[in-house]
C-alpha cells in the first residue's frame, strides 16, 4: 500500500470526571434538543418539505427525463411515426418487453404492423430509445400508470398502420392519398406471452 | 353524581349507616362510566396531537385525510381495533394472557381517582393521595411482567423481564422524590399540597432542593412512562414490539390507553407537586395581572401546566436515542438514587432550619 | 490466521444437553422481517440471558440470480441488472461493469465522460451516507434523524433525476460513456447543495455525535481488529476503521480522482464509533471533491462508441474493482468470444462485511448488535445478489 500524503484519523472520545461528564451530557443534550426544536417551529410557522400528492398535481414538476411510458415520436396517435419495424428495440430489449409484429405493406417494405410493450416487464433501462437507428421511441413522464387489471399493461403503441415519416419525406404528394387507418385487430394474449 | 366539595369522602360514608348496598353500586358505577368517557375522549386528543407533533418534528404532516385536518384519525383507529380478530397463541398461558391488559388498564383507572381538577372537581379526595398514586401505579409492572411471560414467545418475554428491572428500579426514585417533597409540604392530600403553593410553586421556592427533586422525577418518571430514552421494553427497533407483541384488537388497545393514560396522571403529579396545580400564575404587586389570571377557570390552569410537561416529554421521546439496559440499571443505583438520598438529607435540612422561601 | 465459521447444523448437533435444557443458553432467531431493516437478513442468535454467545447469519432470502442472468444477457444489458444490488448508490455499480469491459477492450474515455463519472460516483456516496446515518439514528431509537437523512438524499435525487432519468435505477455509466449529457442547469444545483448541505453535517454532529447516549452505546463495542479485518476480507470504512488506509480511489485511481485533493479517513481502533465518524468525515470529503471538480467539466462528448455496437469481449479472464460506498465491488468477466459472458462474478463488499459479526459480537448484548450491524451498512441484496 503507498504512502498517503493526506490521512485524517478519527478522533476518540475524551473521558472525563463525574463532574464533566454531567456537564457534556447538558450541553449535548440541549444542543440535540435545541435542533430538533428549531425544525418543529419551522414546520408548524413555516411549511413542512412534504409535497401532498393528489393535491399538487398542477403545480408538479417532474423532469422531462424520468422514465414512465414508452411512445412512439409521432403527432398524435393516428399520424406517421417513424418505426419502420426493424426489430432492433425488441433484440436489445433484456427481458423481451418488446414484440414487434411487422408486415410488407404499401411501400413495398417492411412496416410497422404492431407495437407490443409490455409495462408489467419492462425495467426502463433504456436501452431501445437508445438503440433505435431511427430515433422513434422515446419516454415520456407522466407516472400515473396503475390500472386494476394485470392484462391492461400490455400496451399496442402504435394505432397507424403504413409507412413511416421518412417516406412522406420522399413522396409528399402521396401523403393525401395514402392514408391508411385500420382498425385494431385483435391479437390474442397467448400469442404475445408466448413470445414476450 | 360528582361531589362538588372538597372531602367528599366523609359525605359518603356518614355515620347513620343508611348508605344502602344498591347506592353505593350505583355511585361505582357512575364513577366507572365517568372515567371511562374521559379516558376515551382523552386519549382520543392525545394520540392525535402526539402524531401531529411527532410529524412536525420530523418535518411532515402527520395524519391530516380522515376528517378536517385529520381529527377523525383516531376515532377510525379505534374502530379498527375494536373490529380486530382476537388471536391468542397455542400454548400461550389463556389466563394470565386474558387478565395482563386488564390489570395494565386498571391500574391506571384506579389512579384516575385522585386528580384534583379543580378544588371542586375531584372523584375522591383521601387523605393520603400521593401514597395512593404511587401504590396503585405499582400494578402496572405485574401487567407487563404477565403479557410478556404468558406470551410463549421468547422477544416477549426478553422485553418483559427488561421492562420489570426497569420499571422497579425507577419507582425508588419516584418514591425518594415524593417524600423530598413531603418534606416541604407537610401533608399527603393532594388537594392540601396544591394549597400550600399559594405563595408560589415549590420549584422556586425551596431552590436547589426541588429542582434536583424535580430533574430527578422527571427523568424517573419518563422512565416509568416507558418512553425513549427508556423504552427498552417495547423497543421497535430490536424487538418488535416487545411485551405486546402478541396482542390484538381491544386488548392491545387496553395497552395502548394505559399508557397515554398513565402519561397523563404522571404529567399530573409533577404539575400538582412542583409546578402549582390548579393554582393561576400570579405576581405580587400587580392586582389587575392577578385577577385576569384569577378569571380563567382552574381546570384550565391545570391542563395548561400539564400540556406543557406532556409537550417536554414528547420533545425528548423524538430527539433522543435509546439506553442500553446496563446504562439505564446504572444511571439508576448509581446516579439518581445516591443523589435522591443526599437531596432529602438536604431537604430535611433546609425544612428545620427554615431556609426556604416564604416560611 | 484462519477463521473458523460454523454452520447452524453443527452447533444443533453438538449442543451439550445439560446446559441447554438448563434454561441458562437459549436460541433465538432474529428473522428476516426486522423492525430495523437493512433487507432480509436472519440471525440466529445463541443467548445467555442478554449475552450473546454465538451468531450465525443465514442469507438467501433475496437471491434472485443476477450473475445467471448476467449468462444469458449481453454486457450491455448486464449494467443494468448491477443496479439492483447496492441500489443506494447505483451509479457506482454500473461503473465497475463498465470499467471492466473497457480495460478489457482497451477502450479509451476522454475526459469529459471521466469527470461525469467521478462527479456522480461522489453524489451517490453522500446519497448513500446520508440515509446511513438516517438509517443509523433510527436503529438506535431516535426517529427523527431518518426523516432528516431521507430529506437530504432527496434533494439530491431530484438533481441526478433530472440527467439521468430515473431516481433509483438509474442505468447511467455504460461501457464507452455515460448515456445522457448532463443538463444545463446541473452545475447551478449542484452548487447550491453544497452550500446547502455543509450546516446540515454540523446540525448531524450536533444531533447525534455530541450526543452522549450514542457515544456511550457505540464507544469500545464491536472491536474489529486489524489482523481479523483483513482475514475476513472486510473492505471499505470497515476496513479503514480498523486502521488500514486503504482506499481505492487513492491506491488504483480511476476516473480523476488522481487530480483531485481529498483525504483518506482512517480510525483507530476498529470499534463502532470509528465506523461511525468515519463515514461522517468521508461526506465533507465528497463535497470537497465535487467543489473541486464542477466547475472544471472538460467540452468533448458523452459517448465514445455507439451503442449499438455490438461488445465481444476476447477470450480470456478480466477483473477489476471499484470504491462503492461500502467497500470495494470488484467484477470478474470469463469470456469466451461471444456475445454473452461466459461467466460474470460480482464481488460483493457487504458480503464480506458481514460475517466480521460472527466475530465482533460474541459476549455483547443485543442492543450492541443492532448498534453493531447499523454500523457495517449493509445492504443485503447485495449480499444476496
Amino acid at each position: 500500500m503507498k504512502e498517503h500524503a493526506n490521512i485524517i484519523v478519527a478522533p476518540r472520545i475524551k473521558p472525563e470526571s463525574t463532574i464533566g461528564f454531567i456537564y457534556k451530557t447538558v450541553l449535548s443534550l440541549k444542543g440535540g434538543l435545541m435542533s430538533t426544536l428549531k425544525y418543529f417551529f419551522k414546520s408548524v410557522f413555516v411549511s413542512t418539505i412534504t409535497m401532498e400528492y393528489p393535491e399538487n398535481k398542477h403545480r408538479i414538476k417532474i423532469a422531462d427525463r424520468f422514465r414512465a411510458k414508452l411512445v412512439l415520436i409521432s403527432k398524435n396517435l393516428s399520424s406517421p411515426h417513424k418505426c419502420t419495424g426493424c426489430k432492433v428495440c425488441e433484440k436489445t430489449c433484456p427481458n423481451k418487453s418488446i414484440y414487434i409484429m411487422s408486415h410488407k405493406g404499401i411501400s413495398q417494405k417492411i412496416e410497422l404492423k404492431n407495437f407490443i410493450w409490455r409495462l408489467d416487464a419492462c425495467t426502463f433501462c433504456n436501452a431501445c430509445v437508445i438503440a433505435c437507428p431511427f430515433d422513434a421511441l422515446t419516454f415520456k413522464n407522466n407516472f400515473e400508470q396503475a390500472v386494476y387489471d394485470r392484462r391492461l399493461l400490455i400496451y399496442n403503441l402504435n394505432r397507424y398502420i403504413g409507412p413511416p415519416q421518412s417516406y412522406f419525406k420522399k413522396n409528399t404528394a402521396k401523403e393525401n392519398s395514402v392514408v391508411l387507418l385500420k382498425p385494431y385487430e385483435k391479437i390474442s394474449l397467448q400469442e404475445i406471452l408466448g413470445k414476450c | 353524581m360528582i361531589n362538588y366539595s372538597v372531602d367528599n369522602f366523609a359525605n359518603l360514608v356518614d355515620n347513620s349507616n343508611n348508605s344502602t348496598v344498591i347506592e353505593v353500586a350505583f355511585y361505582i358505577l357512575s364513577i366507572f362510566i365517568t372515567c371511562l368517557i374521559f379516558i376515551s375522549l382523552f386519549v382520543m386528543v392525545v394520540v392525535y396531537i402526539e402524531r401531529k407533533v411527532a410529524a412536525a418534528f420530523q418535518c411532515r404532516v402527520g395524519p391530516n385525510r380522515v376528517g378536517w385536518k385529520g381529527i377523525l384519525q383516531s376515532v377510525a383507529d379505534l374502530l379498527k381495533l375494536l373490529t380486530k380478530e382476537k388471536i391468542t397463541p397455542l400454548y400461550s398461558d389463556k389466563f394470565l394472557h386474558f387478565i395482563s391488559p386488564m390489570l395494565c388498564i386498571s391500574a391506571s383507572f384506579m389512579t384516575l381517582l385522585i386528580v384534583p381538577f379543580s378544588p371542586h372537581i375531584q372523584i375522591i379526595n383521601i387523605d393520603m393521595g400521593i401514597l395512593y398514586w404511587s401504590a396503585i401505579s405499582s400494578l402496572g409492572i405485574l401487567g407487563i411482567l404477565l403479557a410478556g411471560w404468558s406470551s410463549y414467545n421468547k422477544w416477549s418475554l426478553i422485553s418483559a423481564v427488561r421492562a420489570a428491572s426497569q420499571l422497579i428500579s425507577y419507582e425508588l426514585s419516584i418514591i425518594l422524590s415524593i417524600l423530598t417533597m413531603i418534606i416541604f409540604t407537610n401533608t399527603l392530600n393532594i388537594q392540601k399540597i396544591v394549597l400550600s403553593q399559594l405563595n408560589g410553586c415549590w420549584i422556586w421556592r425551596g431552590h436547589v432542593v426541588t429542582l434536583i427533586a424535580f430533574i430527578i422525577f422527571f427523568i424517573a418518571s419518563i422512565a416509568e412512562l416507558n418512553k425513549i430514552p427508556f423504552d427498552l421494553p417495547e423497543g421497535e427497533s430490536e424487538l418488535g414490539a416487545g411485551f405486546h407483541t402478541e396482542y390484538s384488537g381491544m386488548q392491545f388497545a387496553f395497552f395502548f390507553l394505559a399508557e397515554y393514560v398513565n402519561l397523563f396522571i404522571t404529567s399530573t403529579i409533577i404539575v400538582i407537586l412542583f409546578l402549582g396545580g390548579w393554582l393561576p400564575w400570579h405576581i405580587s404587586g400587580f392586582s389587575i395581572f392577578n385577577e385576569l389570571m384569577d378569571s380563567i377557570p382552574p381546570i384550565m390552569w391545570l391542563l395548561l401546566k400539564v400540556s406543557m410537561i406532556i409537550f417536554i416529554i414528547m420533545w425528548i421521546r423524538w430527539t433522543l436515542p435509546r439506553l442500553r439496559i446496563d446504562h439505564l440499571i446504572l444511571l439508576e443505583w448509581k446516579f439518581l438514587l445516591p443523589t435522591s438520598l443526599a437531596n432529602m438529607v438536604l431537604a430535611s435540612f433546609l425544612v428545620l432550619n427554615n431556609l426556604y422561601f416564604y416560611v | 490466521m484462519t477463521i473458523q465459521l460454523k454452520t447452524l447444523n453443527e452447533i444443533l448437533h453438538n449442543l451439550d444437553e445439560k446446559k441447554h435444557w438448563g434454561t441458562k443458553e437459549y436460541f433465538i432467531n432474529m428473522g428476516p422481517q426486522h423492525p430495523s431493516s437493512h433487507g432480509v437478513l436472519r440471525f440466529v442468535l445463541k443467548l445467555e440471558g442478554e449475552i450473546i454467545k454465538e451468531i450465525i447469519p443465514i442469507l438467501g432470502y433475496i437471491h434472485r440470480g443476477i450473475e445467471k442472468i448476467g449468462e444469458s444477457v449481453s454486457y450491455r444489458n448486464f449494467v443494468h441488472l448491477t443496479d439492483r444490488c447496492d441500489y443506494f448508490s447505483s451509479i457506482i455499480n454500473n461503473w465497475a461493469v463498465s470499467r471492466t469491459i473497457e480495460q478489457a477492450l482497451n477502450m479509451e474515455t476522454n475526459d469529459r465522460i471521466e469527470t461525469i463519472r467521478t462527479i456522480f460516483a461522489e453524489i451517490q456516496r453522500i446519497q448513500s451516507h446520508t440515509m446511513w446515518w438516517g438509517v443509523f439514528g433510527m436503529d438506535l431509537g431516535a426517529f427523527t434523524p431518518f426523516f432528516y437523512g431521507f430529506r437530504d438524499r432527496e434533494f439530491l435525487t431530484s438533481i441526478v433525476e433530472e440527467t439521468c432519468g430515473s431516481r433509483l435505477t438509474m442505468n447511467y455509466i455504460q461501457p464507452g460513456g455515460v448515456l445522457y449529457d448532463i443538463k444545463s442547469n446541473f452545475i447551478k444545483r449542484i452548487k447550491q447543495y453544497i452550500k446547502y448541505l455543509r450546516p446540515r453535517i454540523e446540525e448531524y454532529e450536533r444531533l447525534i455525535s455530541d450526543n452522549v447516549i450514542v457515544q456511550k452505546r457505540t464507544e469500545n463495542i464491536g472491536i474489529l481488529t486489524k489482523e481479523k479485518a483483513l482475514s475476513f476480507g472486510s473492505t471499505g470504512p470497515v476496513l479503514r476503521a480498523s486502521g488500514v488506509p486503504l482506499d481505492l480511489r487513492k491506491n488504483d485511481s480511476y476516473g480523476v480522482y488522481d487530480k483531485v485533493k481529498f483525504s483518506v479517513v482512517i480510525g483507530t481502533k476498529g470499534d463502532s464509533w470509528d465506523r461511525y465518524w468515519i463515514r461522517i468525515e468521508e461526506m465533507r470529503q465528497s463535497l470537497n471533491i465535487i467543489e473541486q471538480l464542477v466547475d472544471n467539466i472538460p467540452a468533448g462528448k458523452h459517448m465514445v462508441t455507439k451503442y449499438t455496437t455490438k461488445i465481444k469481449l476476447p477470450v480470456g479472464y478480466y477483473q477489476s474493482s471499484i470504491e462503492t460506498a461500502r467497500g470495494i465491488l470488484g467484477i470478474f468477466v470469463a469470456s469466451n468470444g461471444m456475445e454473452n459472458p461466459y461467466r460474470i462474478h460480482m464481488r460483493s463488499p457487504n458480503y464480506n462485511n458481514l460475517w466480521s459479526i460472527t466475530d465482533m459480537a460474541v459476549g455483547l448484548k443485543i442492543s450492541d448488535l443492532v448498534t453493531i450491524v447499523s454500523t457495517l451498512d449493509l445492504i443485503i441484496p447485495d449480499v444476496d445478489r
